[in-house]
C-alpha cells in the first residue's frame, strides 16, 4: 500500500534561553494510506512535537532543522516543510486534509464562540457552501459522532459540555471537512476511563469506515494494542522501534520497549509477567550525549552503547530496532539474575 | 443574561446609595451652613422667613429623614446653590456638563479604538516596530504628568505653530460643531495619551497571552488564515482583560479631565470644581463628587455587560470577587 | 516549615546589583536626592533670592536654566523643590503603603465582616477619582505639606490593601501557617513575625510605584494651585507658573525644566521598582502575563504569579 505520510530524518531545535535543544533526532516514519499508526513513548519524548511538526504549528520557538516531510495527496507529493508556515498552500492542507486532535478540549476550544461555529468555520474556510449548509453538515456530523441533540447543541459554549462531548466537537472539528488524515494528540488522556473507550471506539470505526489514516499519539499502551495497526516507539526524540503492531507488542526488541511494555498493567497481566517500572528517570534533552539515549536506564549497557550513534537495524518484514546489543535473529543478549531483578 | 444584569444592578444601586450617604453627612459636616446651599440667596436674606424656611425645608426633622428628602431632591434634579455665584447648580451643570462629555467621551473613544489597534498590532508582531515604539510610549506614559503634556503640545502646536487654537472651547463667532473641532484636538490629545499607553500596553500583553492559549493552536490547525485567527480568536479573547482595565481607569480618565481642562481653559466640570475648592463652595464639590462617582459606577456596570457579552462564562458564575 | 536562609537579604542585594535597570534607577535617584540637598552649593543661588536686574532670563551659562519673572534662579529652585517633593511622595506612599498592608494584613487574616466591610470600603474609594478625593479633603483640610501627604495617604491606600489582602488569603492556608496555628502561636505572632515577611517583595514593589504615582500627583496638585502653599517650592509649584497663558508661550524654561526634573527622577523610581521586581520575584521576568487580570490588583503589579508552595 502506497504511503500518505512519510518523515525522513527530521531534525527538530528550540531555541530556549539556555540555548538551543534538539528535540527530534533523525526521525523517520513512514505511514501507509488507511492505516492506524500510534506513536508511543513517555512524556517529553517528542511525540506531540512530531505531531506539530507535520503541520508546521511547531511552537514560535521550534524550528525544523533538516530532513523531510512529504504528504501525498491523491497521489501527488507534497514537501510538507519547504512550504511557508502561513501559506495558503500549508493552509489549504490544515484542516481539509490533515485533522488535528487536541488533548485539552477545554482549553482547545475557544470559550467565547459557540462550539457549532467552531466546527463551521472550518466547513467554510475550505469549501464553497453557505453558513445554512453548513450548519446542517455540521449537525448531521454531530449525530453521527453521538452528541445527543445536536440543533441545540450547536448553539451552545464548550464550557455548557462534559469532557467526553467535548472531546466529540473536536473530532468534528477534524474530520468534518473529511480530511485524509487524521492526527490525534493524546486525544483521551483527560478523559474517564469509560469516555476514553467511547472515543476510541469512534475514531476506530473512522478509520474503518471512512477509510481514513490515523496517527495516534499516545503514551497509553493499552490503547495502542486495541487499535494500532503499526507502532513507533520514541525514546528522548528518537523513534527507536518500529513496526506492526504484533511485532511490537508481542514481540519488541529494543530494552525501552520491553520495559515499557512491563510497565503497563492489563498487557503484563496477560503475558503473566511480573509488573516493573523502568528503572531511572528520563534525562532532560538538554544533557543527551552522542550515544544511545537510553544507555543510562538500559540493564544491557555496554561501552559501546555510549560511543556511537545508534543505528536503527531492520529486522523481519519492516521491524526497525535502535539497538546494537541485538544479535541477527534481533534478540537481546541474556540477562543474568541479578542484574535482571537490580 | 438578564439574570446577570439584575444581579450586577443589586451591587450597583448599594454602591450608589452608600456613596450618596457619605457626601450628605460630609457636606453637613462642612462649616458652611447648609441652609445657604438650599435656597437662593435672595430668600435667605430676611430672618424670619430664614426661620420659616429652615422649618419647612425640614432641616429640624431627624437627620435620617433629612438625608431621605435631599435624595429625593437630587432625583428631582434639584442640586441646591453655589455658595460663591449663587447660581443653581443645576444650571451650572447644565452648562458645564456637555463641555466635559465631549472631551472625556472623545478621549476615551479615541484612546480606546487606538489603543486596541495598536496593541493588537504590537501582540502579534512582538518584538517589531509597533512593539518597541508602544513600549516607549509606555514608559513616557508612566512617567510624564499628562498635563505637561498638554502644555507641550500647547506651546508648539498652538503658539509657535500656530496651527490650533490655543485654549477655550470656541472661538467667538463660531457656531458649528465643525468650528470647534479644532479647539477639541489639544485636549483630547493630551487626555488621551497617558490612557492609551497604558491601554496599549494591557492589549498587547493580552494579546500574547492568548496566542499562548491552545485554541489558538486548534484555530490553525483548520487552515485559517492568520488575520482571521487573530481577528475572530485572539483579538476577541483578548479584549475581557482590556475592559476591567479600562474600568479601572476610567477615574483616572476624569481626574485627568481636571488637569487638561485647566490647561486648555475648558469650561467644563473640572475647570468648575478647582474654582469652587479655591473658594471652599462645598455644595458645588459635593454634588459634581456625587455625580462623578454615581457615573464611574454606571460606566463599570456597562463595562460589565460587555465583558459578559465578550465571554459567555461571565455570565455563569460570575459574582463580584 | 518556613524556610529561612540567612543568606536570603544578601543574595537578593547582589542580585539587584547584579540588575542593570534597578542599578541605573537608583543612580538616578540618588543623583538627583544627592543634588536636590546640596541645591545652593549646585547651582550657587539662593533658590528664594530676587534678583530685580535680571528677571525672566532664558537659560544661559550664568543661569542654567534661566531666571523667573522674580528673577530667582530656576536650577536653584528646581534643585530645592526637589527636597520637598521627594519628601511628599516618599512619606505619601509610606503612609499609604502602612495603611494598605495593616488593613490587608488584618482583612485577609480575619476575614469575615472586618474583611466584608473593608473591601466594600476600598471599592467605594476606588470609585471616586483619585484627584477628585483629594480636592475634597484639600476642601476641608486646607493646603499644606503634612495635608497633602496625609490626603495622598489615605485616598491611596486600596491597591496595597487588596494586595496584602489577597496575599494573607493565600498564605494563611499554606501548611506552615496551619502549623504555626498548631503550635498554639497568637494571630499577632503569626501575622507579624510569619506572613508578613512573606509579604514583603509585592509591599516594596508598590511602595516604589506609589512614590513615583505620588510625585506627579503632587505636581498635578500644585499645578492646579492647591497642594503645597506656594512659598514652599516645589516642582508642582513650579510648574504652576505655567497656569498663565504667557508663560505657556514665552517662558518655556519655567514649566519644562520642572517637568523634566520629574520625569527624570520618576523614570529612576520606576526603574528601580523594575530592578525589585525582578529580584523580588524572579518568575515575572519570564511571564508575559500582566494582562491576565485575575481576581486582584496584584497582577498589575507583579503580573500574574503563583507562589510555589
Amino acid at each position: 500500500m502506497s504511503n500518505i505520510l512519510e518523515l525522513k530524518d527530521v531534525n527538530v531545535t528550540f531555541n530556549v534561553e539556555a540555548g538551543q535543544l534538539h528535540i527530534l533526532r533523525d526521525v523517520s516514519l513512514e505511514v501507509p494510506k488507511g492505516s492506524f499508526l500510534c506513536v508511543v513513548g513517555e512524556s517529553g519524548c517528542g511525540k506531540s512535537v512530531t505531531a506539530q511538526a507535520i503541520v508546521q504549528l511547531l511552537p514560535d520557538n521550534g524550528k525544523v532543522e533538516s530532513g523531510s516531510i512529504n504528504f501525498y495527496d491523491q497521489g501527488e507529493k507534497l514537501e510538507i516543510n519547504k512550504l511557508e508556515k502561513f501559506g495558503s498552500r500549508m493552509r489549504g492542507l490544515r484542516g481539509a486534509k490533515i485533522g488535528m486532535i487536541f488533548q485539552d478540549t477545554l482549553s482547545s476550544l475557544n470559550p467565547a464562540h459557540r462550539v457549532g461555529r467552531q466546527v463551521a468555520e472550518s466547513l467554510l474556510q475550505h469549501m464553497d457552501i453557505s453558513k445554512d449548509e453548513a450548519k446542517t453538515k455540521v449537525i448531521e456530523l454531530f449525530k453521527k459522532l453521538g452528541i445527543p441533540d445536536p440543533e441545540r447543541r450547536y448553539e451552545a459554549y464548550p464550557h455548557e459540555f462534559s469532557g467526553g462531548m467535548r472531546q466529540r466537537v473536536m473530532i468534528a472539528i477534524a474530520t468534518v471537512c473529511e480530511p485524509d488524515l487524521v492526527i490525534a494528540d493524546e486525544p483521551t488522556t483527560a478523559l474517564d476511563v469509560t469516555i476514553q473507550a467511547q472515543i476510541m471506539t469512534l475514531l476506530k470505526d473512522l478509520q474503518k469506515s471512512a477509510g481514513k489514516t490515523f496517527i495516534l499519539i499516545t503514551h497509553n499502551m493499552a490503547l495502542v494494542s486495541e487499535v494500532a495497526d503499526h507502532v513507533a516507539v520514541m525514546y528522548l526524540g528518537r523513534v527507536v522501534e518500529y513496526g506492526n503492531v504484533n511485532q511490537v507488542l508481542r514481540n519488541p526488541r529494543h530494552p525501552y520497549t520491553q520495559a515499557l511494555l512491563q510497565s503497563v498493567p492489563s498487557l503484563a497481566a496477560d503475558k503473566n509477567i511480573e509488573l516493573k517500572t523502568v528503572d531511572g528517570q528520563t534525562p532532560s534533552p538538554a544533557d543527551v550525549t552522542k550515544g544511545c539515549e537510553f544507555a543510562g536506564r538500559c540493564p544491557f549497557v555496554t561501552d559501546a552503547c555510549r560511543e556511537q550513534v545508534i543505528p536503527l537495524l531492520s529486522f523481519g518484514e519492516k521491524h526497525q530496532v535502535r539497538c546494537i546489543r541485538l544479535d541477527e535473529k534481533g534478540n537481546l543478549p541474556k540477562l543474568s539474575k541479578a542484574a535482571a531483578n537490580d | 443574561m438578564l439574570a446577570f444584569i439584575i444581579r450586577r444592578i443589586a451591587i450597583v444601586i448599594p454602591m450608589a446609595l452608600a456613596i450618596s450617604a457619605i457626601i450628605f453627612f460630609a457636606s453637613r459636616l462642612s462649616p458652611i451652613d447648609p441652609l445657604n446651599s438650599l435656597i437662593s440667596p435672595d430668600a435667605a436674606a430676611d430672618p424670619t422667613n430664614l426661620a420659616i424656611l429652615k422649618e419647612r425645608l425640614g432641616f429640624n426633622d431627624p437627620i435620617f429623614v433629612q438625608y431621605f428628602n435631599w435624595l429625593t431632591e437630587m432625583f428631582k434634579g434639584n442640586f441646591g446653590y453655589s455658595i460663591q455665584t449663587g447660581q443653581p447648580i443645576s444650571e451650572i451643570l447644565a452648562l458645564r456638563m456637555p463641555a466635559t462629555l465631549e472631551l472625556i467621551l472623545s478621549a476615551l473613544v479615541i484612546s480606546t479604538i487606538l489603543a486596541l489597534a495598536i496593541g493588537l498590532v504590537a501582540g502579534a508582531n512582538r518584538g517589531g516596530f509597533t512593539d518597541k515604539a508602544s513600549r516607549a510610549l509606555a514608559a513616557v506614559g508612566i512617567s510624564v504628568p499628562d498635563f505637561f503634556i498638554g502644555l507641550a503640545l500647547l506651546n508648539i502646536l498652538a503658539y509657535r505653530l500656530n496651527w490650533l487654537p490655543t485654549g477655550q472651547r470656541i472661538s467667538p463667532g463660531q457656531v458649528t460643531f465643525f468650528d470647534r473641532l479644532p479647539h477639541l484636538i489639544l485636549p483630547v490629545a493630551t487626555l488621551s495619551i497617558a490612557m492609551l499607553a497604558v491601554l496599549i500596553r494591557y492589549t498587547r500583553n493580552s494579546v500574547l497571552d492568548t496566542l499562548n492559549r491552545d485554541f489558538v493552536k486548534t484555530a490553525r490547525s483548520k487552515g485559517l488564515p492568520e488575520w482571521k485567527v487573530m481577528w475572530s480568536h485572539v483579538f476577541r479573547n483578548s479584549l475581557g482583560p482590556v475592559m476591567v482595565i479600562l474600568a479601572f481607569r476610567l477615574p483616572l480618565l476624569v481626574g485627568g479631565s481636571v488637569l487638561v481642562e485647566t490647561v486648555f481653559q475648558w469650561p467644563g466640570i473640572g475647570s468648575t470644581v478647582v474654582a469652587a475648592v479655591t473658594v471652599s463652595d462645598f455644595p458645588v464639590i459635593m454634588v459634581v463628587s456625587l455625580l462623578i462617582a454615581v457615573a464611574i459606577l454606571f460606566a463599570s456596570f456597562l463595562v460589565d455587560i460587555v465583558k459578559s457579552i465578550l465571554d459567555p462564562r461571565v455570565r455563569l458564575g460570575a459574582t463580584t470577587e | 516549615m518556613i524556610e529561612k536562609p540567612p543568606s536570603t537579604a544578601k543574595l537578593m542585594i547582589s542580585n539587584f546589583v547584579r540588575n542593570t535597570t534597578g542599578m541605573i534607577g537608583l543612580a538616578i535617584v540618588f543623583l538627583v536626592v544627592t543634588s536636590s540637598i546640596f541645591a545652593v552649593q549646585i547651582s550657587g543661588y539662593d533658590p528664594n533670592m530676587f534678583d530685580g536686574a535680571n528677571t525672566s532670563l532664558p537659560p544661559s551659562t550664568t543661569h542654567l536654566m534661566g531666571t523667573d519673572q522674580l528673577g530667582q534662579d530656576v536650577f536653584s529652585r528646581v534643585l530645592y523643590g526637589g527636597r520637598n517633593s521627594i519628601l511628599i511622595g516618599v512619606l505619601a506612599s509610606f503612609l499609604g503603603n502602612l495603611i494598605g498592608t495593616v488593613l490587608g494584613a488584618i482583612a485577609g487574616y480575619v476575614r469575615g465582616k472586618f474583611d466584608t466591610i473593608l473591601i466594600r470600603l476600598s471599592e467605594l474609594v476606588m470609585t471616586f477619582p483619585q484627584l477628585v478625593l483629594v480636592l475634597i479633603f484639600v476642601t476641608f483640610l486646607g493646603q499644606g505639606v503634612a495635608n497633602v501627604i496625609f490626603i495622598f495617604a489615605i485616598t491611596g491606600w486600596m491597591t496595597t490593601f487588596r494586595l496584602v489582602r489577597s496575599e494573607f488569603m493565600s498564605l494563611r492556608e499554606e501548611a506552615f501557617v496551619e502549623a504555626d496555628r498548631a503550635f498554639g502561636f497568637s494571630s499577632k505572632r503569626i501575622i507579624f513575625r510569619h506572613l508578613l515577611p512573606n509579604t514583603m517583595s509585592p509591599i516594596v514593589v508598590a511602595f516604589t510605584i506609589n512614590t513615583a504615582i505620588y510625585i506627579i500627583a503632587e505636581a498635578g496638585l500644585s499645578f492646579l494651585g492647591l497642594g503645597v502653599p506656594v512659598t514652599t517650592p516645589t516642582w508642582g509649584n513650579l510648574l504652576a507658573a505655567a497656569q498663565a497663558p504667557v508663560v505657556v508661550e514665552q517662558y518655556w524654561w519655567l514649566w519644562v525644566f520642572p517637568a523634566a526634573a520629574i520625569v527624570v527622577f520618576v523614570t529612576g523610581v520606576n526603574f528601580i521598582g523594575d530592578g525589585l521586581r525582578d529580584v523580588l520575584d524572579p518568575r515575572s521576568r519570564t511571564q508575559v502575563k500582566e494582562a491576565s487580570f485575575g481576581s486582584t490588583l496584584k497582577q498589575k503589579i507583579f503580573g500574574s504569579r503563583k507562589r510555589n508552595a
